[in-house]
């Protein structure tokens, strides 16, 4: 929108000049050879390989074969009657969510806190890139802490457990597949909620004071005025985390397969671990990874979909009353 | 005026595409094997960063390896030996883990090596890929392979009987026993005694729980399944896979069984196979002894044994095994065969170099000939002035390579994985281990018959 009235009122300023200065070329074709390198790149590594992948699900290219022979939908329905894909599917879920809930919760909870003019917090620049480191360090290094801090039976965590009498015998964490799930989720909560308050921040701060303002002379509380003002005005913010927090929490690779590669009992074997291990592993079936990417592409529009449009729903009929 | 501008727009549009590219230096020799020489750094799974394995185009004879060792050998030995080879020849060292990423997917292409060094977990893979050169034409290097120990060369040779690969070493396994523990808790003074005591898994374990009574259970027999799970493939009597079928060996549900029963009776350490407890445990009191290779002494032991060096004794254990090993092959896709070759010949049965390499490192070397002549002159510090070379010397004869095949390194994997840490463990039964491994193994590999 910005844009295209900036370019009108150039047009109506350069109409007005002496035609000397009319006669200047038109230089928007410029444009085009600024944004071309990101469009080579963009056809030649997404594109193109998103397209081949969708091919490559309907074939039985696996192994050393160089060629592709068509299979219809064969692959789809084996990866269907997969019980571990069926497994790996519902234990993505489940991180997500003991990930996701008190995330955000943590996230709405900082970003009022810092944002609270009452309050008045002292330091929470301090605070806010502190918040934030864990989301620096490479995954690869978090997984190699955790792996040590857990481990067993000579882990820091075991020992200072053991020394302080809260157990007896060591605890082998990533034996069990209730503690191995929790110290994923919970990494992927610490590395993420500093980044997830700090876009709910700019929403905060993106909202007119004056609202605020006015509902102080109204004599609303700071309660009052975060659930009636900034709640309502963050949902398409909301949104955003929720859906990016999705999109990235469907993919999870890194951590669990880092940690424990994928058990115990295949408890934290993730969507993406299955199609890495389809893919690079064993017989190197690429055909059985490349249609699971598709099912993990079409799970992830279907979902994404299904919330954008139930919150729009809400709002329309918010607006209507 | 106008071209100039098309010009200049179109150079900014490639500078742009090839600084993107990384790779801008090979994109104007116009030949046809190009090569991609260009340093990348990438990282390994733990995050530890090497160098992207590259190619050196025409004329340069790429060697792509997972092991320090080849530089070592090819650098300060073949171009030692021979320094006007009027080639260059390139190496890529890449971690273990990520060897196979790295070459499978140029593997068969114009993109791949000219020689590939191949894992023991993994060598039956390439070798079995119809995609490697037969090194049956080449007369000397078969001659010379004659007094190549037989499993060395069975492992190396696809079933058809093509011998592709071949190696400079073998690897026998033996236990590692600290002399000093023995003494104090079993009143075990000698190797011999020692071998006699745990000739088998019955007198193995009676052992461990001696030890365990001797010690107020301050001591664990070994530190880990990684002990008892590499001896006990091995000795099965059948590979992973016949005729395009699992095969389950009795030797697995024993070794299920050995590892319950010392972790329910608290005679293993239980500590994860070269986790951080495993490795500390070398330089602590707390475990007997470790089952490892030729290469496991050097690599692992020794560099983290500096406190109890000395102490260690090496015997053959319950059962003779080997562990480990590194082919060489050559891709058809090389251009430079002959070449890869006279490296190949040279590497794995020169009798000089493997008698050199022998003498400065105190490899175990896959020439009979040579191992026979050298293995008289060791005193190994490190075990207490042991002959090391002469005791796998010994245990080379034994060594079956047939059970060695391409689906080892995924398998084994899933086994220790899904039914032998989860049942040793005492988290499932038994059936509910061989169920969850062999659901792995059909999702891994479609086309085998599992069951």
């Amino acid at each position: 929108m910005a844009t295209s009235t900036e370019t009108t009122t150039e047009k109506d300023v350069a109409e007005k000049r002496p035609r000397n200065l009319a006669k200047r070329k038109n230089t928007d074709k410029w444009g085009y050879f600024f944004v071309a390198p990101f469009f080579v790149f963009f056809l030649i590594f997404n594109f193109y390989p998103m397209f081949y992948t969708i091919y490559l699900s309907f074939t039985d290219l696996a192994g050393w074969a160089t060629e592709a022979n068509f299979v219809g939908l064969q692959n789809y329905t084996t990866l269907l009657n997969n019980q571990l894909y069926r497994n790996s599917v519902v234990n993505t879920f489940i991180l997500w969510v003991i990930n996701f809930v008190p995330q955000i919760i943590l996230a709405f909870l900082l970003a009022y806190w810092f944002t609270n003019r009452r309050l008045n917090l002292k330091g929470t620049g301090f605070f806010k890139s502190m918040f934030y480191l864990p989301n620096i360090i490479t995954a690869a290094s978090v997984a190699l802490i955790f792996r040590s801090l857990f481990s067993y039976p000579r882990g820091p965590l075991n020992l200072i457990m053991l020394d302080w009498g809260l157990i007896s015998t060591p605890v082998d964490f990533y034996r069990s597949v209730f503690s191995t799930r929790l110290i994923v989720s919970f990494i992927q909560f610490w590395m993420w909620y500093g980044q997830t308050s700090i876009v709910l921040q700019a929403g905060i701060l993106g909202i007119d004071d004056s609202l605020f303002d006015a509902a102080r002379v109204d004599g609303a509380t700071d309660w009052q005025s975060f659930t009636k003002i900034t709640m309502p005005l963050m949902k398409p913010i909301t949104l955003y985390v929720l859906v990016t927090s999705l999109i990235g929490g469907l993919q999870i690779f890194d951590i669990p397969y880092l940690l424990t590669g994928g058990g115990p009992a295949q408890s934290v074997e993730t969507m993406m671990i299955f199609i890495y291990k389809q893919a690079f592993q064993g017989g190197r079936n690429l055909n059985i990874a490349s249609t699971a990417s598709v099912f993990l592409l079409i799970m992830t529009a279907v979902i994404s979909l299904f919330i954008f449009n139930s919150f729009r729903e809400r709002s329309t009929k918010k607006g209507a009353r | 005026m106008l071209n100039k501008k098309w010009f200049l727009g179109l150079a900014t549009m490639s500078a742009l595409t090839l600084a993107a590219c990384g790779n801008g230096g090979a994109a104007d020799e116009g030949t046809v094997d190009e090569g991609t020489t260009d340093e990348e750094v990438v990282e390994t799974e733990d995050g530890e960063e090497f160098e992207a394995p590259t190619t050196g185009g025409e004329g340069v004879l790429d060697v792509w390896t997972f092991t320090d060792e080849a530089s070592t050998m090819i650098n300060d030995y073949y171009l030692e030996e021979f320094p006007d080879l009027g080639y260059e020849i390139n190496i890529s060292e890449i971690p273990t883990e990520e060897f196979e990423t790295q070459l499978d997917p140029v593997f068969g292409t114009d993109s791949a090596p000219d020689v590939i060094f191949a894992e023991q977990a993994f060598v039956k893979k390439y070798v079995e890929s119809g995609m490697l050169v037969d090194l049956g034409q080449y007369d000397d290097l078969v001659n010379g392979a004659e007094a190549t120990y037989e499993y060395v060369k069975e492992i190396g040779t696809q079933e058809d009987t093509t011998f592709v690969m071949n190696s400079w070493q073998t690897t026998p396994g033996a236990f590692f026993y600290r002399q000093d523990l023995a003494s104090e808790y079993l009143g075990i003074e000698s190797p011999e005694d020692m071998q006699a005591a745990i000739n088998d898994w019955d007198g193995f374990l009676e052992t461990a729980r001696e030890l365990k009574e001797a010690s107020d259970g301050s001591v664990y027999m070994v530190s880990s399944r990684g002990d008892l799970n590499h001896p006990y493939y091995m000795s099965r009597e059948q590979g992973w896979v016949v005729d395009g079928e699992l095969v389950i060996d009795e030797q697995l549900y024993e070794l299920l069984d050995t590892a319950k029963t010392m972790v329910d009776e608290g005679l293993m350490m239980d500590a994860d196979p070269q986790g951080e407890e495993y490795f500390a445990a070398m330089n602590g009191d707390e475990v007997l002894g470790y089952s490892l290779p030729t290469w496991g002494m050097h690599f692992w032991l020794k560099p983290n044994a500096d406190e109890t060096a000395g102490n260690w004794r090496m015997v053959t254990g319950p059962t003779s095994y080997f562990r480990g090993g590194t082919w060489i092959g050559i891709t058809q896709t090389s251009d430079m065969q002959d070449e890869a070759a006279d490296l190949i010949q040279w590497l794995t049965t020169s009798e000089d170099f493997m008698t050199t390499w022998a003498e400065d490192t105190g490899d175990v070397v896959s020439n009979e000939n040579v191992v026979e002549s050298v293995r008289g002159d060791y005193e190994e510090e490190f075990l207490g002035g042991q002959n090391h070379y002469d005791a796998f010397a010994d245990a080379i004869p034994a060594i079956d390579g047939s059970i060695i095949t391409e689906y080892d390194q995924t398998i084994s994997g899933a086994f220790d994985d899904l039914a032998l840490t989860p049942y040793s463990k005492g988290e499932i039964t038994q059936e509910e281990a061989i169920e969850a491994f062999k659901l792995e193994v059909q999702n891994l590999y479609p086309n085998l018959q599992v069951d």
